[in-house]
């Protein structure tokens, strides 16, 4: 698991040529990503564009078309399950539902990776979940359920649980989606402090502007089947493409077909 | 993990607690009253477990009354290390100690900045008395008889509206036909095999005594009454229970929890008309037919029996077959199973309209059904056999 460790020159997520789709039809093609350690790297396009497809390639749940994902420098889908497994264990993820266990409490929750992952003295894995549950602001719903809680609270306990083992590299499918701008900047702020403080680096699938725009070092546009634009969000922020700035300034087109029925009546 | 020479493990003057090995990921050393533990390189979680263990050791020494860890020669530091030493901390100050971390790096800082202070322990939830269990289980079952008699009003309401209303509001023709059909047709195959097997090994074990008085010939009797009467009814009733009572229920807990009852509620549909009228109304058509098919089934059983067992021409079964039985029988078996199929409805989708919160709540939902159910239906014949038999 992720002890702070040095930055190192080899990128720990890099996607080579990557194609992912469903049945034979790809989705997004030719993917080139190579992510620094340390780095909050934001995927952002427009809905249906491919972005959680693409998470769950590099998640290992679902083989590309064509490519390599290559995780902390290890091909991905050349390796056995077990391998597979023991470098998942070094992630972390936050699924966009959350997924958290509903027979367990909030508490119970977030101590499961360190009792079932680790040999760690209980007293010890229930110290490191105060702790989680207290950066997040959970401490007075650890006896909860998940299900007596709002969406915003569940999202949190997600990040506390993904991050109890400080993994090397934190995952997140719209983890700031449907919540409050106040959550939303709890939420931004720890993952900004993870990537600082733990040296862990985070890829964030989001169509959150306003978390982009906070926390992410590097953003990837996708569009059109592939990687429409790359940069900093300053960059993006400034950028002349009609299609960037239209998505970045949450400027759409006007619609070409607005008013059609109405000036065909008017016309007969 | 972490890097540990032989030449520090022996600076130890005057070791205490558990021995420490020279392979120990933290080496230590002791002055007067102070140990100091020196953790160097990597401080993964192997390190957390070994100074969690060495520093409970030292809270409970009476030689030690102060720690110092230091950090100096430490590199990267896992959360797991920063909550062995915070809680080694509280529970050293718990004894009148203290702790001391020196030698911070600034990720080390960051580290240690992430640990909120102040960790309280879960507190257990105490466990309830007996009286209170007792009164618990009072107030349960009140409240559940209090709800069943809402349900059932509604079930009456929604009711007498489909048939009153002309137009929004009908029975949903499509939604009573679709659970017909599952409910029903789908379980022809299963109903009706079950039903020849048990009639088979009815007759079969009846046969074997009949035979020994010559009474053979009243295999018919035994059969068809005990098929139409009782094990029929009973026996579909069973099985449609686990079938589709227990499918009731998983399916309108799925709503519940997904809201989709709310969002019927808030749209002014009434999830009674929509959801529980059909299945009620389904099963009061299809119980009975199934029963009907179970007891003809079982019967042609012990026509089987009959005739390879006992050598008995099928005109003589079918002879006394009618003889034994009167329409009062098939009556009697029929009425019983639509009692039996209000009980696995009304069960099925009172448990499901009232499963809330997780998803895991929808398995205790099913089976609290399917017991409940078979419950019900096997006090209900007893009742009913035991009325009958007196009167």
């Amino acid at each position: 698991m992720g002890a702070i460790a040095p930055a190192l020159d080899r990128p720990i997520l890099e996607l080579r040529q990557v194609s992912v789709g469903y049945g034979r039809a790809p989705v997004l093609t030719g993917i080139d990503i190579e992510v620094a350690r340390g780095e909050l790297l934001a995927l952002i396009g427009p809905s249906g564009c491919g972005k959680t497809t693409l998470l769950r390639t590099i998640l290992g749940l679902k083989p590309p078309l064509a490519g390599q994902v290559l995780l902390f420098g290890q091909d991905l889908y050349a390796v056995t399950p077990d391998e597979r497994a023991a470098m998942l264990g070094r992630t972390g993820l936050v699924f966009q539902k959350n997924a958290l266990f509903g027979s367990m409490t909030v508490f119970e929750n977030v101590c499961l990776p360190a009792r079932e992952l680790t040999s760690l003295p209980d007293p010890v894995v229930r110290e490191m979940a105060w702790h989680r549950l207290r950066l997040f602001g959970l401490a007075e719903l650890a006896h909860r359920w998940p299900s007596e809680i709002s969406g915003g609270q569940q999202k949190r306990v997600a990040l506390a649980r993904a991050s109890l083992l400080d993994p090397e590299i934190t995952f997140c499918d719209e983890p700031t989606a449907g919540l409050d701008p106040l959550v939303s900047a709890v939420i931004d702020s720890a993952l900004r402090r993870f990537c600082d403080a733990l040296g862990s680096t985070v890829v964030a699938v989001t169509h959150d502007m306003a978390t982009v725009e906070k926390i992410a070092d590097r953003v990837l546009l996708l569009g059109g089947g592939r990687i429409y634009a790359a940069g900093t969000p300053a960059e993006l922020a400034e950028s002349d493409d009609p299609e960037v700035h239209a998505f970045w300034h949450r400027d759409p087109p006007p619609d070409a077909d607005a008013g059609a029925v109405l000036d065909e009546l008017e016309a007969s | 993990m972490i890097g540990c020479d032989a030449e520090s493990a022996h600076t130890r003057m005057d070791p205490i607690g558990p021995p420490v090995t020279a392979a120990s990921p933290s080496p230590e050393e002791v002055h007067g009253e102070t140990l100091t533990l020196r953790p160097a390189g990597e401080l993964g979680i192997e390190t957390a477990s070994h100074i969690h263990r060495r520093l409970i050791a030292v809270v409970r020494d009476r030689r030690v009354r102060a720690v110092v860890v230091d950090l100096s020669a430490a590199e990267g530091m896992h959360s797991a290390v920063v909550a062995a030493v915070t809680l080694a901390s509280r529970r050293l100050r718990g004894k009148g100690k203290s702790l001391v971390v020196r030698g911070l790096a600034d990720h080390h800082r960051a580290a240690f900045g992430l640990a909120a202070a102040g960790s309280p322990e879960l507190k257990r939830a105490r466990r309830p008395r007996l009286v209170e269990r007792i009164g618990a289980g009072v107030v349960g079952v009140v409240t559940g008889a209090e709800g069943l008699l809402h349900f059932g009003a509604a079930i009456a309401r929604a009711s007498g509206a489909a048939l009153l209303a002309r137009r929004h509001g009908r029975l949903p023709l499509g939604a009573l036909i679709q659970q017909g059909s599952i409910i029903g047709a789908d379980a022809v195959p299963i109903v009706g095999l079950l039903s020849l097997l048990l009639g088979l090994t009815i007759a079969f074990q009846s046969a074997l005594q009949l035979d020994q008085f010559g009474a053979g010939l009243y295999l018919a009797d035994i059969v068809c009454l005990s098929m139409v009467r009782e094990l029929g009814p009973m026996m579909t009733a069973i099985l449609i229970s686990a079938r589709s009572g227990s499918a009731i229920t998983s399916e309108l807990s799925a709503m519940n929890v997904r809201e989709e009852i709310d969002a019927m509620r808030t749209m002014g549909i009434n999830p009674f008309t929509h959801l529980v009228l059909p299945r009620l109304a389904a099963l009061s058509v299809v119980l009975p037919a199934l029963t009907l098919l179970a007891a003809l089934l079982g019967i042609l059983g012990g026509l089987v029996i009959s005739i390879t067992q006992l050598q008995l021409s099928p005109q003589i079964f079918v002879e006394r077959a009618l003889e034994a039985l009167s329409l009062g029988d098939f009556a009697h078996g029929l009425l019983k199973s639509v009692l039996f199929a209000w009980i696995i409805g009304v069960t099925s989708c009172y448990i499901g309209l009232g499963t809330r919160g997780a998803a895991q709540n929808i398995g205790s939902a099913t089976t609290r059904t399917v017991v409940t159910s078979l419950f019900l239906i096997i006090v209900a014949d007893s009742i009913i056999a035991t009325t009958l038999a007196v009167m």
